[in-house]
């Protein structure tokens, strides 16, 4: 953790290289574009707000980050109405050719380069955050790539994104590419504890989250629903060679639409996946290989062991189910093909 | 303001890595021939944009059209500035449609405000629209004589022919490490940036092949260490150790069949907030460096260190072809479908499960490579010397198995099998259905006997036995006998037409190999 003056807060949970790495900079060295990568919910449009704020905070302070939570830009800035701050998070599209700038329920491409060309109204700087960053079509993503490389003086461009990987090498080329690594398990706890979820529950979707906040807190609503533990018990009892109860599924609810009844399945399929992975994992990985849900860990070592092959062909078979899954099948049959891929086959006659 | 910017080269002589593109390009400026339309390509960050820029100096200085512009005069300080009237930057990704190229038009007419000629910088060219593109053929083709247009883009593929054709080309390369390095070394030096050689070999690595990315990172690195001299591991903390080395770690591990190593690899590249495409990517890397090293091992000092080629030559020497080929088939599906799920992770374990225990691994690939694998082991080592064919050839080419002299054995029948169920159907479509799922379950002197599944389906076949006794005469060159017999599904194994005679070990497996093949690719053409 880097000090922040006296007066001063700066508040975010990990974010060991982005900490060292602003912690060093004041802000004539900023460069004017940002790219935080790492996996969902570690954090990273976390401290893009708290770094947005800290430049438009207008109290002087010595280093670049820290903000007082006082001065009128901040008071702009938690009430969401700082004028130099555009926030948009996920799909960019290219936009029409006259559009009206960033009063639009939506912000795009075009929008921003019109926008932006403007002199900060309150601050020096203007930032423009997009989280998650998602160019709509290849047209939207080239038509920033001029006003990546050398945006207006003042303009600083934050990208959050989970997988850099989509995004054109030409973009990520013009930008300073910031990883987030993974929290530890203490810090997802942490977290956790300070929304108000007991220490025990935090502590066990902490264990399961890999590090990330998102992850926790699916892991926290799997668990309320019970999908998650109903789908690891399925798993267990269908491996074990029996007829798994499904009924957790409500295929047979009439309430419920094919729809609800798909993403019911493909949340159920997940969850099977990575007992699959686990149960893989702790049959070819040895004792201390990391698992993705270590609190199943017992069931999943219930699980009667079968020849590695068999093991890697199955991991393979359930990999296709996915697939499936995404195209146009319906529920029920996903379920009774994954059933049938695992289920122990029966020794030849 | 970002290093590359400040440090866009000025003059040809500062553009780096580009040695043919500047001597054509000063060559033709010396001697005065100027084209009225250049197209510059080549992957991001190697030096387009710059080059255009210099370009456009060029032409337009007081003491020009010269190969070394002064950067004095004040048509060169004008455009250096970005204030010349007559040298005009077009973003033609945000400007790409039918009406902006109209524009453009109407503004080309009129002659330059104070220069010598107008020069047109359209940059990011390939994101014009099919109809813009298109209206700006006939300017492009025959300008007046005061325009100059310079076209620069990543992806030429994506222009029209008919604009390729107008344009005099440069294909830019990446730019070679030791260039980079060069390079970097300069301006570290000019910023008074202390950074030591391994540092600097890091960064260009890194920065694959693009000058702009290797400044970003350099002025990043500058910054994280806040004035203290640069080394590999202020690299390596700035910017998180890269996927490459857990690709190394990893492709090392799965080489040597280490399934727990492999894990954890990939954990502790995933802990260190390594994205996990990029570390597919960089996995296929390292399969691609392994096949290059078999291919020829001298192309990869391009690419590698000595050190590492030497790693990666060895690595080759003990790993078949075959296999790495189908390390690259399943890294390669590991991203797509990490793509679409979303859960990548996943899909690179599974992927290297398969890779690490694979032996009896029923994938159609799967099977290929161990073919591919038995029939390298079967040939004699004098092959290479003997004949000029790179692989073996297969025993079940197309068209060449009309006459086998002698009875066909079972082997031959099943690898056949496909063939004779095509030719069947063209005599009798509704052969069609029964005999996909039909096998030749045995071939004994000149009688063969195909299994159906159940009764029906044998029964519908049972007034055709003509036309299959046809098809099997002209694709076998032998006349045989057929007897046709059902088997119930429960008796038969999970895998139809191989299971049933087994023993005979791997060439059976050879055969139902081929088999599962040729229908796959026949079915590919069928449908």
């Amino acid at each position: 953790m880097t000090s922040t003056p006296r007066g001063f807060e700066f508040d975010v949970v990990g974010a060991r290289s982005a900490l060292a790495l602003f912690g060093a900079l004041d802000r004539a060295r900023l460069s004017h574009g940002y790219l935080f990568t790492g996996p969902a919910g570690v954090g990273k449009k976390t401290f893009a707000r708290r770094l947005a704020q800290s430049l438009l905070c207008e109290t002087p302070k010595l280093t670049l980050l820290g903000y007082c939570n006082h001065c009128t830009g901040c008071t702009l800035f938690v009430a969401g109405t700082h004028p130099d701050f555009v926030a948009s998070d996920g799909v960019v599209k290219i936009g029409k050719e006259a559009g009206s700038a960033l009063h639009d329920e939506e912000l795009t491409a075009r929008d921003l380069v019109r926008e932006l060309s403007l002199h900060g109204y309150r601050s020096d700087h203007r930032v423009v955050l997009l989280g998650d960053v998602e160019f709509a079509t290849h047209e939207a993503a080239n038509a920033l790539l001029k006003f990546f490389e050398e945006p207006p003086a003042g303009v600083i461009v934050i990208l959050t994104t989970n997988a850099s990987g989509t995004l054109l090498p030409t973009i990520r080329s013009r930008f300073v590419e910031v990883p987030f690594g993974v929290l530890t398990g203490d810090e997802v706890a942490r977290i956790l504890e300070r929304e108000g979820i007991p220490a025990k529950r935090a502590r066990i979707a902490a264990d399961a989250s890999l590090g990330s906040i998102t992850r926790a807190r699916e892991v926290l609503d799997g668990d309320e629903t019970g999908l998650r533990g109903a789908s690891f018990a399925w798993f267990g009892e269908t491996m074990a060679g029996q007829v798994a109860d499904h009924g957790f599924l409500r295929l047979d609810d009439r309430s419920l639409s094919a729809g609800e009844k798909r993403a019911l399945v493909a949340e159920m399929l997940e969850v099977v996946r990575i007992a699959a992975r686990d149960w893989a994992v702790l049959a070819l990985g040895g004792k201390d290989a990391p698992l993705l849900a270590p609190d199943q860990k017992k069931l999943l070592a219930s699980v009667p062991k079968r020849k590695p092959e068999d093991v890697v062909a199955l991991l393979a078979a359930v990999a296709d189910v996915a697939k499936l899954s995404e195209s146009n099948v319906s529920a029920g049959l996903v379920v009774d093909y994954l059933r049938m891929q695992l289920a122990p086959r029966p020794k030849p006659a | 303001m970002s290093l590359y910017r400040t440090w866009r080269p000025r003059s040809f002589a500062e553009l780096v890595g580009q040695d043919s593109v500047v001597r054509t390009l000063r060559t033709a400026l010396a001697s005065g021939k100027i084209a009225h339309a250049y197209l510059f390509s080549g992957p991001r960050g190697c030096g387009k944009t710059s080059a255009a820029k210099i370009l456009a100096r060029c032409i337009e200085c007081e003491r020009g059209p010269t190969p070394d512009p002064d950067n004095t005069c004040d048509n060169c300080r004008a455009i250096l500035a970005g204030t010349a009237l007559d040298v005009i930057e077009i973003d033609a990704a945000s400007n790409r449609g039918i009406d902006e190229i109209r524009a453009l038009r109407e503004s080309v007419k009129f002659a330059p405000a104070s220069m010598r000629s107008k020069v047109f910088i359209i940059d990011e060219a390939h994101m014009l629209t099919r109809e813009g593109a298109n209206a700006f053929l006939k300017t492009l083709e025959e300008p007046p004589a005061h325009v100059i247009f310079v076209l620069a883009t990543t992806a030429p593929e994506a222009l029209p022919p008919t604009i390729l054709s107008r344009c005099q080309r440069y294909a830019f390369r990446r730019i070679p490490v030791p260039v980079m390095i060069e390079r970097m070394r300069e301006i570290a030096a000019a910023e008074a940036i202390p950074i030591d050689d391994a540092a600097l070999g890091a960064l260009a690595y890194r920065a694959d092949g693009g000058l702009r990315d290797a400044l970003t990172m350099l002025e990043q690195a500058a910054s994280f260490a806040g004035g203290a001299p640069i080394d590999a591991t202020t690299v390596e903390a700035a910017f998180g150790t890269s996927g490459r080395v857990y690709a190394r770690v990893l492709v090392d591990a799965v080489l040597a069949g280490d399934a727990p190593t492999s894990l954890r690899t990939i954990d502790e590249a995933s802990d260190a907030g390594v994205e996990m495409s990029g570390l597919i990517r960089a996995a296929i890397g390292e399969y691609r460096n392994l096949l290059v090293a078999r291919i020829d091992p001298d192309l990869l000092s391009a690419d590698l260190a000595a050190e590492d080629a030497a790693r990666v030559r060895d690595n080759a020497a003990a790993t078949p072809q075959p296999r790495i080929v189908h390390g690259l088939r399943l890294l390669g599906d590991a991203l797509g479908a990490g793509r679409l799920s979303g859960n990548p992770r996943l899909e690179l374990e599974t992927a290297v499960l398969r890779l690490v225990i694979g032996a009896e691994d029923t994938s159609l690939e799967a099977l290929a490579t161990r073919v591919a694998l038995l029939e390298q082991g079967a040939v004699p080592p004098s092959r290479a010397a003997a004949s000029k064919q790179a692989a073996p050839p297969p025993k079940v080419e197309r068209g060449a198995t009309k006459t086998p002299a002698t009875r066909p054995s079972l082997q031959q029948v099943r690898s056949l099998w496909d063939q004779i169920r095509l030719r069947a159907y063209e005599q009798n479509m509704p052969l069609k259905a029964p005999l996909s799922r039909a096998t030749v379950d045995s071939v004994d002197d000149d009688l063969v006997t195909i299994g159906f599944i159940d009764d029906v389906q044998e029964s519908l076949v049972r007034t055709k036995l003509a036309a299959i006794e046809v098809a099997i005469a002209d694709v076998v060159g032998v006349p045989l006998r057929v007897k046709l017999r059902s088997t119930p599904v429960a008796a038969r194994g999970r895998t139809p037409g191989a299971a049933k005679s087994a023993p005979d070990g791997e060439s059976d497996l050879l055969a139902y190999a081929r088999h599962k093949l040729m229908s796959a690719s026949n079915e590919a053409e069928t449908s």
